[in-house]
């Protein structure tokens, strides 16, 4: 069964041209995001260390004293050659680092963040749901009155309060992040589950003798996961732009992880000073991550709704 | 429909109370009264200081019961941090703020009106800006502008928000000098302050309002009332206007109502990045500050303030959908 | 007496990602002045977008009427600019359709709906429209029609819906009145009442009615004549007794044929073998009914058959049952 919707889904979103682009985009800035995962181990005086990847092997500029132009060559006298190595694209911050590589450090940030939170909370989501949906009662009315409380503190006091007590850090976001978001993804699994669980096919399935959780695993939740699915790629783009604001607002990673927020938050310093060109790295990558999620997820919405699946 | 309202009143009391439970324990829980009160007195505190901080404070109460006896000699079993505190929030009895030394309630006065004066009118220009222009791509669907206007929106959607006031204020306000770049003046002053955010929170919502809205239109032009209006000879602007618009007011006004809690506490980014001292600003300064007893306030207020929300955003309802009955 | 709609070799064509559809492919029909003409066939044929042709409703993105005559009471409908077609709308001919429940808008009163009618075709102030709109509401049978006025749809009943349907459609005394499976929707109680209103409201003013349906018994209630449609095509044409009675093409037997009460008990349902093609893949250069038709012989595979007049006003194109008279052409 979710086969033939995937390849229905596949067909339409080919035919929308720039929603392949988005796809094609969103290719690329994962190959980048892999690239900074897959640690290319290197020795030294100190020993063997892990904490350097593809990615650093690739991209990694030597360091200048401090700002420089973008387009400038490195200072270092033995590379006097014209090699596009020896170029800082976006020219280099305050500590003499380039732009161009720090803001290909913050992908894979980016990826993480948009994606490990809404595992989270679509675990908590699916299960919550299903079983406010399906069982009715007090279990229903106990989760609503849960996710009612949530949803009525407002999440940045939430984030704030969580991130207070965990230390600053990628995956203590991620679960804050995570823990807060599950609530509207919940509402939406726990409607869907109240039509579909009296459908036909279930009550069906329920004469044959199926038990709870085979009823809940078979049949619901199949039909309920495309809503997971859109919920996931539509927040994506929420949730990377959210890392930029919160590390803005100071609750996010910790220094030392690629952060566009933290690229971003040194405009504030730079740009009267002239200085752009942190602020521009950062902000044409989260754009383009973000533009090309919304393409290919306004798309994929629009292949998934149940309403055009008689196609 | 006032029985109607007691009742929803009612049953939003069990939700404010867990909310105030969620709350204390979020910001008691987990983190000792001395590490507050240290970062409350500054440099190099002794060990009276902090005791001093700490009893006046009452966080050396208990946390839930008060088992020994106070100093008449008798018991009070609520003289304990959690009751005191949900004592300050339910009967409105705020408390004073660590680092600023107001009482809570004042501070929420004072900071209230700035917050609106952006937010409010934020609010109104931009539903005056984007459903005309809903309207106006609902008249030409289908073709060419349509599509444009489509793309665009979810170009300027894909724009972060900080990007928006960033670089509003650089080139509005630093660079061409139209704007005044920080600060704000009480009275009738301030609308010079307020002119360059309220502009920047409207650009940043324009796409995906716009976006929201045409959805909107376009699901009701394709419903049957409309072929049978069609039918009947009603023009292309007569079924917009009157057939598809009071139909669409119905998720339109559930997502605008539902959002006036958020006039209330103000644009965090706004505010801070113009220095505009409103809510908003309150509640990041006190999350800097770790000042708790503010925090806990606004956590407090939004919360009714939400629930308020969505109570009006129902009854909203019954105002334009003559389908729905409230019970 | 002079015909009230006529439509000429009508080719309403939708051109989508998936190729072309051809809804209607040449339909010819023609109605007379208190004429009640049928429409029947099986759902994708096409009847309904060749009503919404008459209307120039078809949806225009992907549908466009290419060819053909309309002729609205002597008037070229098809070459109109779109404000005069749209004076038409409502005053010349209009159209009730099959959902009564979605049909009527939800926020405005009933009222309010029939009144719209009136005041866009004439220059009548609110109260005098409303009268008129009272006394329709009344005559379709609309009980404390006065009170009932100033109710919402969703405070009516399926039947009732359909009976304002009617009153809006018949205010301002049109010459046509389409009727797109106007009972379909309903429980069959109440089918009897609105087709009973009808014929009382087409005897009142004087309107010709399309209507529309794949259901015969409603056919031959209401029907003068009959048409028969397969794949965008009028197959069989004629007067209803006669269609009824010595039906000729094979497609409108199987559909008398199918219908349970001429079953004798025990004996199996009789369905037409195969499935109603899709309107993107109609055939062309052929009998389009020929897959599924027992009687195909090899001419019905290579050639289309035209509609032959067998006598009486009766068309029917086919080459077995309405062959070609013999002689010269």
């Amino acid at each position: 069964m979710a086969e033939s919707h995937l390849n229905i889904a596949t067909q339409r979103i080919k035919k929308d041209r720039l929603a392949v682009a988005g796809f094609v985009v969103i290719c690329l800035f994962a190959l980048v995001a892999i690239l900074d995962v897959i640690p290319v181990p290197y020795r030294d005086a100190g020993g063997l260390h892990f904490n350097r990847t593809v990615l650093d092997a690739i991209a990694k500029k030597p360091v200048e004293l401090s700002y420089s132009a973008p387009m400038v060559r490195t200072a270092e006298l033995n590379r006097k050659e014209f090699t596009l190595k020896s170029l800082h694209l976006l020219g280099t911050n305050i500590l003499g680092e380039d732009v161009f590589y720090d803001a290909l450090k913050g992908v894979r940030t980016a990826f993480i963040i948009g994606i490990v939170p809404l595992v989270i909370a679509a675990f908590f989501a699916i299960v919550l749901g299903l079983l406010a949906g399906y069982y009715g009662g007090w279990v229903d009315d106990l989760i609503q009155y849960v996710y009612q409380v949530l949803s009525s503190i407002p999440g940045i006091l939430l984030l704030i309060a969580m991130l207070t007590v965990m230390e600053r850090g990628l995956w203590q976001l991620c679960i804050a992040l995570g823990v807060t978001s599950w609530v509207g993804l919940c509402r939406l699994i726990r409607g869907e589950t109240l039509k579909v669980r009296n459908m036909e096919y279930v009550e069906a399935a329920r004469a044959l003798g199926a038990s709870d959780a085979r009823l809940l695993f078979r049949q619901i939740l199949p039909n309920v996961m495309y809503l997971v699915v859109i919920e996931m790629t539509l927040d994506f783009s929420g949730l990377v732009m959210s890392e930029a604001v919160l590390t803005y607002i100071g609750v996010g990673v910790e220094p030392g992880t690629g952060s566009w927020g933290r690229m971003i938050l040194s405009a504030d310093r730079e740009l009267p000073n002239g200085i752009w060109w942190n602020l521009t790295g950062a902000s044409v990558l989260l754009f383009l991550l973000v533009l090309a999620f919304n393409l290919f997820a306004d798309s994929l919405r629009d292949a998934l709704d149940p309403r055009l699946r008689k196609g | 429909m006032v029985y109607y309202i007691i009742r929803r009143i009612l049953l939003a009391v069990p939700t404010v109370l867990g909310v105030c439970i969620v709350t204390f324990l979020l910001f008691n829980v987990f983190a000792s009264p001395e590490a507050v009160a240290r970062r409350q007195l500054g440099k190099n505190p002794t060990e009276v200081q902090v005791k001093a901080w700490i009893t006046a404070h009452g966080m050396d109460k208990p946390m839930f019961f008060n088992l020994k006896a106070g100093k008449d000699g008798r018991l009070h079993p609520f003289d304990s941090r959690f009751w005191n505190q949900m004592k300050e929030l339910l009967l409105f009895q705020f408390p004073e703020s660590d680092y600023l030394h107001e009482n809570v309630g004042d501070l929420i006065k004072e900071k209230i009106g700035p917050s609106l004066t952006i937010t409010v009118p934020a609010f109104l220009l931009s539903i005056i800006v984007t459903l005309p222009l809903a309207l106006f791509v609902a008249y030409y669907r289908g073709t060419y502008l349509d599509k444009m206007a489509l793309f665009i929106c979810v170009i300027l959607m894909s724009i972060v928000i900080l990007n928006y006031i960033i670089v509003g204020q650089y080139l509005l306000a630093v660079v061409f000098k139209y704007f005044p770049i920080y600060g704000y003046e009480f009275g009738l002053g301030a609308w010079k302050f307020v002119l360059l955010p309220i502009i920047l929170a409207v650009a940043s919502g324009l796409g995906g309002g716009l976006r929201f809205y045409r959805t909107v239109m376009l699901n009701e032009v394709r419903s049957d009332y409309v072929r049978t209006a069609m039918a009947k000879g009603v023009s292309e602007g007569g079924i917009l206007f009157k057939h598809v618009l009071k139909n669409a007011m119905i998720p339109i006004l559930t997502t605008t109502v539902l959002s006036i809690p958020f006039l209330i506490t103000g644009s965090l980014l706004l505010e801070m990045y113009f220095g505009i001292p409103g809510m908003g600003n309150l509640l990041l300064n006190s999350i800097n500050n770790a000042d708790y007893p503010v925090i806990r306030t606004l956590t407090y207020v939004y919360s009714l303030l939400y629930i308020a929300g969505s109570i009006l955003t129902d009854i909203s309802y019954t105002l334009v959908d003559p389908r729905v009955i409230l019970e | 007496m002079e015909e009230v709609l006529t439509i000429e070799d009508l080719r309403t064509h939708f051109y989508t990602d998936e190729g072309i559809a051809r809804a209607v492919d040449g339909v010819s029909l023609s109605i007379k002045k208190n004429g009640t003409l049928g429409l029947v066939g099986e759902s994708g044929c096409g009847k309904s977008m060749t009503a919404l042709s008459v209307l120039r409703l078809v949806p225009t993105p992907p549908g466009r009427i290419v060819a053909g005559r309309i002729l609205l009471a002597g008037k070229e409908i098809l070459t109109l600019p779109e404000i005069e077609m749209r004076a038409l709308r409502g005053r010349l001919a209009s159209m009730i359709f099959q959902e009564p429940m979605t049909s009527l808008n939800p926020v405005f009163t009933i009222g309010m709906q029939v009144v719209e009618a009136v005041r866009i075709h004439t220059d009548m102030g609110r109260a005098d429209a409303r009268r008129i709109a009272l006394d329709y509401l009344e005559k379709v049978g609309i009980p404390a029609a006065r009170e009932r006025m100033d109710e919402y749809p969703h405070q009516l009943s399926g039947g009732m819906k359909q009976r304002v349907m009617i009153a809006m459609a018949l205010c301002l005394k049109p010459a046509l009145l389409i009727a797109d499976e106007p009972t379909t929707a309903l429980d069959v109680t109440i089918q009897a009442g609105i087709l009973r209103l009808m014929k009382d409201m087409q005897e009142e003013t004087g309107a010709a009615i399309l209507l529309i349906t794949h259901d015969l018994g409603v056919i031959a209630e209401m029907a003068d004549e009959v048409a028969v449609m397969y794949s965008g095509k009028v197959v069989e044409k004629g007067a209803c007794e006669t269609i009824f009675s010595s039906f000729l093409h094979p497609y409108t037997e199987g559909l008398f044929r199918s219908l349970p009460g001429r079953a004798a008990k025990g004996e199996k349902l009789y369905t037409i073998a195969g499935t109603v093609p899709s309107a993107l893949r109609f055939l062309v250069d052929c009998c389009r009914f020929n897959p599924r038709c027992p009687l195909a012989i090899e001419r019905c595979r290579i050639e289309e058959p035209p509609l032959v007049d067998v006598g009486g006003g009766h068309l029917c194109a086919c080459w077995v049952r309405a062959p070609l008279p013999e002689g010269p052409r």
